[in-house]
C-alpha cells in the first residue's frame, strides 16, 4: 500500500464469519483504519455519518442485502467507491453489481492479493478524483496581472498558469490546452515583436553577406536600444466561472490588424504573413483588436464538451 | 548545438524532427539540415515531423522557406504523413494543399 493509501478510512460491512477475521487481519497488515459493521442498516447508517473513503461489503447481510445497501449508498453519495465481495457464484448477479457503479467485484474465498490491488487502485483513483475536485474548485475564478518590459520577456516562454491547472482540474482537454497556449504564445510574440520591437514578417527572407536574415538582425540591435526594450507588455489573465479571457496590451504604433486577420481564409496570403494570427484564432473563440491593434482580448468558453 | 538527422536515399534528401518546432533553436537547425542537404543539390527533400508534437508560426516559417527554396528552382519539399496537432495546424493553414505526403 502506498502513503496516501495508508491514512484512508474503510467502512467493512460483513458478516461475523472466518473471512470477516481474515479481512480485517489483512486490513490491519495494510496499515488501514477501519470500521466493521455486522448489519446492513447499520452499515447505511455508518456511510451516512461519516465521509469513508472506501466500503467493502459482502452481498449477504442482514437487515438490508448488500445490493440494496449499495444502491442506497450511490443514491446518497454517488462518488463513493465501493467494493462488493461474495460467496455467490451467479454471474447474473455479479453482472448486476457492477452495473450498480462499484469499483470491483471480488469472488470468496477471497485472494487477498486481489484484494490489496483492488483496494489500492480504488483508493489511487479515489485520491485522483479529490485532486481534481479541489482543482476544480480552485480554479474556478481567478485574476492575474503581469507588466514586463520586452528586454525581459523576449526568449522566454510565458507559463501560462492558469491553463496547466484547468487540465489538471479536467475542465479541459489535451487538444484544448494546446490550442490556447499556442495561441497565446502567438499572440504574445506578436506584440513584442512585431508591437514593441516593430520588425516586419518580410525582414525573415532578407539576409545579409553573413547569411543572417534582417528580423534576427534587427531583433538584435532593438533589444539593446531602450527605445524598443524598455517598452513594455501588459498582460491580464483572469477566470469567470466558465470564461477564460486573456488580454495583451503593446506599446508599439500598431498594425494593420484586419489585413492579417483577413490572411486566415487566403492560402497565397498565408505563405506571406498571418499564420500567428491563424494559430492564435484557433485557440480562442473570440479575438479581437482594440485602436491601432496594440491590444489584443482573446476569450475561450469552457464548456463540458471542451 | 542541435542538429536533426539527415540522409539522402537515391535523389531524396530526408531530415528527421527530432523534437518541437516551435523556438528558435528547432528552427534554425531545420535550416541547418535544410541547407546542409540543398547544397548537396538535392532539390527534393522530405521532412519526417513525426516526433514532433508542436509547431508554432516559426516553425511553419522555416517549413515555408525550405519550401520557397525548392520552388525557387523547380524542387519539392515533401513531408511524411502527419499525425495529430501537427497534422491539424498543417490543414489549418492549407499547408497540406502545399507539400504533398511521401507514402
Amino acid at each position: 500500500m502506498d502513503q496516501a493509501a495508508t491514512v484512508a478510512h474503510i467502512l467493512l460491512a460483513g458478516q461475523e464469519d472466518e473471512s470477516r477475521e481474515d479481512t480485517e487481519k489483512f486490513l490491519v497488515k495494510a496499515g488501514l483504519k477501519f470500521d466493521f459493521v455486522s448489519d446492513g442498516q447499520r452499515a447505511l447508517q455508518a456511510a451516512d455519518d461519516i465521509r469513508y473513503d472506501l466500503v467493502i461489503t459482502d452481498l449477504a447481510l442482514p437487515g438490508l442485502n448488500g445490493i440494496d445497501l449499495l444502491r442506497a449508498i450511490k443514491q446518497r453519495k454517488p462518488e463513493q467507491a465501493i467494493i462488493v465481495t461474495s460467496a455467490s457464484k451467479n454471474i447474473d448477479l455479479a453482472l448486476e453489481v457492477l452495473r450498480e457503479g462499484v469499483s470491483d467485484y471480488l469472488q470468496k474465498p477471497l485472494d487477498f492479493d486481489s484484494l490489496a490491488r483492488s483496494v489500492e487502485r480504488t483508493l489511487s483513483e479515489v485520491r485522483l478524483r479529490e485532486d481534481r475536485d479541489r482543482l476544480f474548485r480552485y480554479v474556478r475564478e481567478q485574476f492575474t496581472e503581469y507588466t514586463c518590459t520586452s528586454a525581459e520577456l523576449v526568449g522566454q516562454r510565458f507559463p501560462l498558469m492558469i491553463v496547466e491547472k484547468l487540465f489538471r482540474a479536467g475542465r479541459i482537454d489535451l487538444d484544448t490546452k494546446l490550442k490556447i497556449e499556442l495561441g497565446f504564445q502567438e499572440a504574445l510574440v506578436n506584440s513584442l515583436e512585431h508591437g514593441n520591437l516593430e520588425l516586419k514578417s518580410e525582414w525573415k527572407e532578407q539576409f545579409n553577406h553573413e547569411g543572417i536574415d534582417r528580423y534576427t538582425s534587427t531583433k538584435r540591435e532593438r533589444l539593446q536600444d531602450p527605445h524598443f526594450s524598455q517598452r513594455l507588455i501588459r498582460l491580464r489573465i483572469q477566470l469567470a466561472r466558465n470564461i477564460l479571457s486573456i488580454n495583451i496590451k503593446d506599446e508599439g504604433p500598431g498594425f494593420l490588424y484586419k489585413e492579417y486577420l483577413s490572411a486566415r481564409d487566403n492560402p497565397a496570403k498565408l505563405l506571406c504573413y498571418g499564420r500567428g494570427m491563424a494559430l492564435l484564432s484557433n485557440g480562442f473563440d473570440e479575438v479581437s483588436y482594440q485602436g491601432r491593434g496594440t491590444e489584443i482580448n482573446m476569450v475561450k468558453y469552457l464548456t463540458a464538451g471542451c | 548545438m542541435e542538429n536533426y538527422e539527415t540522409s539522402i536515399v537515391g535523389e531524396k534528401g530526408y531530415i528527421k524532427v527530432s523534437r518541437d518546432l516551435d523556438s528558435e533553436q528547432s528552427g534554425e537547425a531545420l535550416r541547418r539540415a535544410f541547407n546542409q542537404i540543398y547544397e548537396q543539390g538535392k532539390r527534393t527533400i522530405v521532412l519526417d515531423l513525426q516526433d514532433v508534437q508542436i509547431i508554432n508560426s516559426y516553425g511553419i516559417g522555416k517549413v515555408l522557406m525550405c519550401y520557397k527554396h525548392l520552388k525557387a528552382e523547380n524542387g519539392v519539399l515533401m513531408v511524411k504523413p502527419l499525425q495529430g496537432f501537427v497534422k491539424e495546424t498543417f490543414e489549418l493553414l492549407m499547408l497540406d494543399k502545399l507539400l504533398p505526403v511521401e507514402e
